[in-house]
Formats: C-alpha cells, sequence, structure tokens
C-alpha cells in the first residue's frame, strides 16, 4: 500500500492502536466478568456426581458432572417441556440448601426466577438424555483446569468403578444472572463404594440361568471417614439411611414401596479413616418398586428392561445445627453410589 | 516486486547494454517499474512470521501447564503486558523504515499470537467450559482486523487459518450449521488479498470459500454441494478471463488455477458411469438452500459477464478461445441438467474431458509450456486408467490402447522437446 502522506501514515497507525486495544478489551471483558463475580457473586458448594469412568481425564483437567447435570421431567417446571429437543435453550436450575454449604437442585425452569439460588445453563445433546423426557444441561462449569501432573492426584481421590469414591465439591459464586464461576473445591467428608456381591445371570435370550436365585442383586455398601477427624452419621445398618432411585433418564417412574422416616436421633461415630459396611438385598420388600400402571410392586430384578439405579445414602438427624457432639462433627447430606441395574453391569 | 518485474529490470539492463535503448530511457524504464517497490521478502515473512506462531504457541503452553505457584492477576498481566509492548514495538519498528517493516509486522504477529494465548488464559484461569469454536472465532476476527489495518499478509493467512478451525469445530464436533465462515473469507479476506496485491492469500482464501461452502451447504441440503461447487468453479474461470484487465493481472492465474482445479476434479467424476444424473437433477428445497444454490449461479453469471465485457474472449488466441468455448458449453451442459433437463450422458462428460486434455496438450506444445503439456497427458492418461474396467473386457483391447497411449505420450514429448530446441536456436 503506497503512503500517500504522513497524515495517511498517522491514521492507519492509529486504526492499528484501536486494534490492539479491541484486544485488550475483549480479554479485560472477559476476565473482568467472572472476575467481579468472583468477588460479589453468592458463594455455593455443589457436589459432583459420581464418576463416569468412560469420561477420559486428559491430564490437565478434570470432567465434571453434577446430578442435576440431567434433570428428569417430574423435576422440570414452566416451558421447558416444549423445548426440551431445542439445543442450546437457555435454562435455569433453581437450588435449595443442604448442610455445610451445599445446595441440591430444586427444579429446573426457563423462566428466570426473580429471587433465589439458581444457576444458568443451557440445554445440551447427551445420549441418555432424550430418554423419558430428561433433558441435559451444561452450566458452564463442567471442568476444572489443575496444574500438569495434579490431575492424577485428583482422579485417585475420585475413585474408580467399584472402588471407594470420595465427592468432589465444587466451590462456586454465582453471578446476578445465574452465571457460574468455579472458585476452588473439596472433598467430601465421607466416601462410597459399592460392591456387587450377587446378581442373577442371564443367557443370550435375557434367560435366567439361575431361576432358583433372586431376581435382584445383592449389595455391600462401604462407607469410609475419608476425613482427618472424627464424624457423626446416620447409621448405615438402619433401613431407612438407603433408598433406591433410578437415573434420571431412565423411562418411567419408581417409586419406593415403602416410605421410611430417615431422620435419626443419634447416629454412629466413625473414626478418621474408619470404615462401615452393610450388605443389601435388593430383593427384599423394603426395596421392591411402584412403577407406572402397576398396582403391585416390584423388585428391581423383575422390572421388564434393566433399568440403572443408585443406592442414594442420606444422613439425618433429629434438632439443628453442627458439631453439637463438640469436637466431633456431624456428616448431613446424601452419597450416591455408581448407577447399576439388575444384570450386575455397573455405570 | 514480482518475478516478472526483476526479469524485465535484468531485460532493460541488457537493452542498454546492447544499445537497443540509451542509458536515459533505461534509467526511464528501471525508475517506472522498480517503483512497485522492494516488494515482499518472503523469506522474511515466513521465517519471522513462522517464528511468531511457534513463540505464541509456546506461550500458550505455558500457560497450560497451569502453575499454581503465580496467581491469576499475575498470569493474566503478563499477557497483557507482553500484547501491548510486543505490538508497541513493532508499531514502533514499522516507523523506522522499510527494512525494519518485516520485523515489525512480525512483532504484531506475535502480539495476535499473545491474544489467541491469553483467551485461552482466560478460560483456564476461571475454568470456562463455553462454547470453544467462539474462542478461535473471536481469535481470528481479530487477526482480520490487524491484517486491515495494518495491512498484513501473514495476519490474513493466519486469519484464514482460524475461520477454518472455527468452522471445521463448529461443523464436525458440534454438527451445527456455520452459515458465517464463508461470508467472513468472502468479505473479509479475499478484498484484504485483493488489496494486498497477494497471490498467495488469495489462493488460500478462493479455496476455504469453496470448502466452507461446501461445509454450509453439508448441513443445509447436501444434494446440492456438487452441483454448487461446480458453478462457483465455473465463476471462478470466468473471472479468471476478466481480471487480466483490472488493477490486478496477476489474480488471474489464481482465479484459474482454483477454478480448473475443482472444474477438472468434478468433470472427471460425471465421467464415471456409476455416478449418475441424480448427482445434479436436485433442485433445492426451502428458502436456505435456494439460497445457497443461488449465490453460485450469480458467482457464475457475473463471472461470465465480467469476462465478456472486459476478458472479450473473441479476441484471444485461437486455441484460448477454443477452451473457454468448450468450459462455457459443459458449465451450460451442467446448469441445465441441475435443472432437470435430460441432458446426462456420462459418454458425453468423458469426450468432455477427453477435449479438453487434448486442448492442454495443444496449448503447451504450441506455447511450448511444459505444464499444459504434463497436465494434458495426465488427464489422458488418466481417463484411459478409469475407463479401463469400464470399456474394455478384452485383454487384447486393453492391451492396445496402453500401447497406444505409451506411443502417444512418447510422441508428444519428443514433439515438444523439438519445439523447444527450435524455440531456443531462433532466439
Amino acid at each position: 500500500m503506497r503512503k500517500r502522506s504522513g497524515r495517511f501514515f498517522l491514521r492507519r497507525s492509529q486504526l492499528v492502536l484501536l486494534c490492539v486495544l479491541a484486544q485488550l478489551l475483549v480479554l479485560g471483558a472477559m476476565a473482568g466478568k467472572r472476575e467481579l463475580i468472583r468477588a460479589t457473586g453468592q458463594e455455593v458448594y455443589l457436589r459432583t456426581a459420581p464418576i463416569d469412568p468412560r469420561d477420559p481425564f486428559r491430564g490437565d483437567f478434570v470432567r465434571l458432572e453434577y446430578p442435576f447435570s440431567n434433570v428428569a421431567p417430574a423435576e422440570q417446571r414452566g416451558t421447558l417441556a416444549q423445548h426440551r429437543d431445542q439445543k442450546g435453550h437457555l435454562v435455569y436450575a433453581v437450588l435449595a440448601p443442604e448442610a455445610r454449604g451445599l445446595y441440591r437442585l430444586d427444579y429446573l425452569t426457563d423462566q428466570q426466577p426473580a429471587s433465589g439460588v439458581y444457576l444458568r445453563g443451557r440445554l445440551g445433546q447427551h445420549w441418555r438424555a432424550g430418554q423419558a423426557g430428561a433433558v441435559h444441561v451444561r452450566y458452564g462449569i463442567e471442568q476444572l483446569f489443575v496444574e500438569q501432573g495434579k490431575g492424577l492426584a485428583i482422579e485417585e481421590k475420585r475413585g474408580r468403578r467399584g472402588q471407594l469414591q470420595v465427592p468432589m465439591e465444587v466451590q462456586v459464586a454465582l453471578g446476578g444472572d445465574g452465571t457460574a464461576v468455579i472458585k476452588g473445591y473439596r472433598w467430601s467428608a465421607l466416601g462410597i463404594q459399592l460392591e456387587v456381591l450377587r446378581f442373577n445371570r442371564r443367557g443370550r435370550n435375557n434367560e435366567l440361568l439361575n431361576p432358583d436365585e433372586p431376581l435382584s442383586p445383592r449389595v455391600r455398601v462401604t462407607l469410609e471417614n475419608v476425613s482427618e477427624g472424627p464424624l457423626r452419621v446416620a447409621d448405615p445398618a438402619d433401613p431407612c439411611a438407603f433408598r433406591l432411585e433410578a437415573v434420571r433418564w431412565a423411562p418411567g417412574t419408581y417409586d419406593p414401596a415403602q416410605v421410611c422416616a430417615t431422620a435419626q436421633a443419634d447416629g454412629r461415630m466413625l473414626a478418621a479413616g474408619e470404615r462401615i459396611q452393610v450388605e443389601i438385598d435388593l430383593s427384599e420388600p423394603r426395596w421392591h418398586l411402584r412403577t407406572d400402571g402397576r398396582d403391585d410392586a416390584l423388585e428391581m430384578g423383575a422390572l421388564p428392561n434393566p433399568v440403572q439405579f443408585r443406592l442414594i445414602y442420606r444422613s439425618r438427624f433429629d434438632g439443628a445445627g453442627e458439631g453439637q457432639d463438640g469436637d466431633a462433627a456431624r456428616w448431613e447430606g446424601e452419597l450416591s453410589t455408581q448407577a447399576f441395574n439388575a444384570l450386575g453391569q455397573w455405570d | 516486486m514480482t518475478r516478472f518485474h526483476r526479469w524485465l529490470i535484468e531485460e532493460i539492463g541488457s537493452w542498454r547494454n546492447e544499445g537497443l535503448i540509451s542509458p536515459e530511457q533505461a534509467k526511464v524504464l528501471t525508475a517506472r517499474y522498480a517503483a512497485e517497490g522492494p516488494g515482499r521478502e518472503w523469506g522474511l515473512l515466513v521465517l519471522t512470521g513462522l517464528g511468531s506462531v511457534v513463540f505464541g504457541l509456546g506461550i500458550i503452553l505455558f500457560f497450560a501447564y497451569n502453575w499454581e505457584g503465580m496467581h491469576r492477576f499475575a498470569k493474566l498481566g503478563t499477557v497483557a503486558i507482553g500484547l501491548v509492548g510486543v505490538h508497541g514495538l513493532g508499531a514502533w519498528l514499522r516507523r523506522q523504515g522499510s527494512d525494519r517493516r518485516g520485523l515489525g509486522e512480525a512483532l504484531h504477529l506475535l502480539g495476535t499470537m499473545l491474544f489467541g494465548a491469553g483467551i485461552w488464559l482466560v478460560a483456564q484461569i476461571y475454568h470456562l467450559d463455553e462454547h470453544y469454536p467462539n474462542a478461535f472465532l473471536a481469535w481470528g476476527l481479530a487477526a482480520l482486523a490487524m491484517a486491515w489495518a495494518l495491512p498484513s499478509l501473514a495476519h490474513g493467512l493466519l486469519a484464514l487459518a482460524l475461520v477454518f478451525i472455527w468452522s471445521w469445530s463448529e461443523v464436525f464436533d458440534f454438527h451445527q450449521p456455520n452459515h458465517w465462515g464463508a461470508w467472513l473469507v468472502a468479505a473479509g479476506i479475499i478484498p484484504l488479498a485483493w488489496t494486498l496485491r497477494s497471490r498467495v492469500l488469495l489462493f488460500f482464501s478462493l479455496g476455504l470459500f469453496l470448502v466452507l461452502y461446501a461445509f454450509s451447504l453439508l448441513k443445509v441440503d447436501d444434494d446440492l454441494v456438487v452441483t454448487a461447487l461446480f458453478l462457483l468453479a465455473g465463476g471462478y474461470l470466468g473471472l479468471a478471463r476478466a481480471v487480466g484487465f483490472s488493477r490486478f493481472p496477476d489474480s488471474a492465474g489464481v482465479f484459474e488455477t482454483v477454478g480448473m482445479l475443482v472444474y477438472l476434479v468434478l468433470l472427471f467424476l460425471f465421467s464415471f458411469g456409476e455416478v449418475d444424473a441424480g448427482l445434479l437433477r436436485e433442485l433445492p428445497e426451502g428458502a436456505l438452500a435456494w439460497f445457497y444454490w443461488s449465490i453460485p449461479l450469480l458467482v457464475l453469471l457475473g463471472g461470465w459477464g465480467l469476462m465478456l465485457l472486459y476478458g472479450r474472449p473473441w479476441t484471444q488466441a485461437r486455441l484460448d478461445l477454443l477452451e473457454t468455448a468448450l468450459i462455457g458449453v459443459t458449465l451450460l451442459l451442467v446448469l441445465l441438467a441441475s435443472l432437470g433437463a435430460s441432458l446426462w450422458s456420462w459418454l458425453l462428460f468423458n469426450l468432455l474431458f477427453l477435449a479438453h486434455g487434448s486442448l492442454f496438450l495443444l496449448q503447451g506444445l504450441s506455447q511450448i509450456r511444459w505444464q499444459p503439456v504434463a497436465l494434458g497427458c495426465l488427464m489422458l492418461g488418466g481417463i484411459i486408467f478409469a475407463r479401463f474396467l469400464d470399456l474394455f473386457d478384452s485383454l487384447l483391447l486393453r492391451a492396445l490402447v496402453f500401447v497406444l497411449l505409451g506411443v502417444g505420450l512418447v510422441l508428444v514429448g519428443q514433439l515438444y522437446a523439438r519445439r523447444k530446441q527450435r524455440e531456443v536456436r531462433d532466439a
């Protein structure tokens, strides 16, 4: 390009300056928005979902998923049902508080709430969502960058299939519009492990190979205090400490036939590093389920299709407040095992 | 300065030495053509540009290590200061004179690479899990803005690469239609190549426009892709014959190369018996499909209209005119076939392909240029090999064809060599 005059050259350098300023502005806006949320947003803790071993760990960042990453129709409000197939549709996960600063999903809506604690997200596509009207949502907090080499330690602590899994609890700052920014993370004080001890094997044509054996699996659940101090937890030997819950993308509804009160008065103490194990026979009537269109309750092994379930351990105490036992921390909350089905197949 | 200019300056010196022109005339002529400027120093551009890109990638990797010992403000500050510093130094160097402009441009390129590093760094610091193709789009737009502001060929090439990555990610990773990639190239990068008189940038941007147009059409109506590409290639070929009279006459070769490449590949495809009219005979359905179908038609009509207006094909050499006419006939056939006319004949396309191959041979022999001769031989050999199984069941016939082809190629080579020797002798 010919330089016609010095003035022309000055105009070009002003253009270059504008472009450089625009570059700075873009970076500044990206960082500034998140920095403002970090500084002024409400802080919540969100428990991550049990690890799906099929997610690859790439060595310098960790994939995160949450219990509310997949939302069943029963938890959907507003006009969401009409937009289920619309990838990118804006949604809001309204959160309800639990103990220790943790929040769980109350409901999902596509109408921005006027108040309360909520996360902004967008409908995504997931091979599991879409079945039975469940939706998959991405909130922009599905990955955590860590220093190279540190990821392996996180992966070890999170646990693998069949091992003790300790949920990561992500510290998130929420902006006024529901935008979430990850600030950090901590580990749950309690870890959970599921082992399938017995299941009724099927043949090639789905026929029972041992017709005399119970249809439903027998499992062992292990709880371990992975913190550095003692914990008081709801006694897992109490059958009401667990409930069997179908995964969110399971077709149909599966309600427990027997409902029991879940709050305990005393629970039991767990020293640091101590484990408790309970065995649960899912063929017992306590674990039978009511499904759509049936008056009778069925055990999970008798369901027509191999639906995936999780065992949810819930620790609740009568009365309010933590730390009533002096230096022993009361642990209140829920832990989920990995998903499994009557055929002994894990997620 | 192009190779032609350098040759001309050298020739002017020879003419002066041989007394064909006076020293004053030589001085005037040299000043006239040397005024194009020192031209583009490709060595400097490639090496310093590559160095800037690699350095920038190194910065990205450094931050990707995510050193926890460095506070996030320190990381952000490093990138911001680096960005401003490098751009500032680049701007200062560009004002120091023409011998420093290349280095200045390389530093600006480094600054734009730091901008890209900054985007990934912010995403890393705040654990952003946004739609990652947007990062390539923002980066590409920044590169394009700098390409126009400076102006800079290196930034233009960087913008082209980033737009391609953005489009590819949207279409193949997220299975989303990307309607803007091709238009960004058409409206932002091709005009830049024209302004810079850069054949390299024009070549890649014309090619990328075709690729991105095909990407978009895949998601709209994939049955229209072949027709659209053929019409666009035809448009390029028309423009090749028109731009020779524009301010950027060197662009004619680029339009011709890109257009002819796509045109010949598709023509070759049509010569196969397995390919039938269904590939072309598809009218668009829906407004968006009609839009995507009409743009190539407009490019075709515009290109050939400009060719008739400015290219004046009737003044061309006989062989060139024949080639233009042949292309025109082929395009017309394809267009009519796409509109539903029963003109499809794989034999016809074979003959057209053979005719083109023969024309290239004749053009190369007549002008004593090895490139069209080689292309013509390749095309004739290619069509014969392709028809090897289609046409000839008899091994005897196949043997005969191969012998004839071999003899033909040898004869062509001999003829070319003889004409080349005669030209040198006569000169």
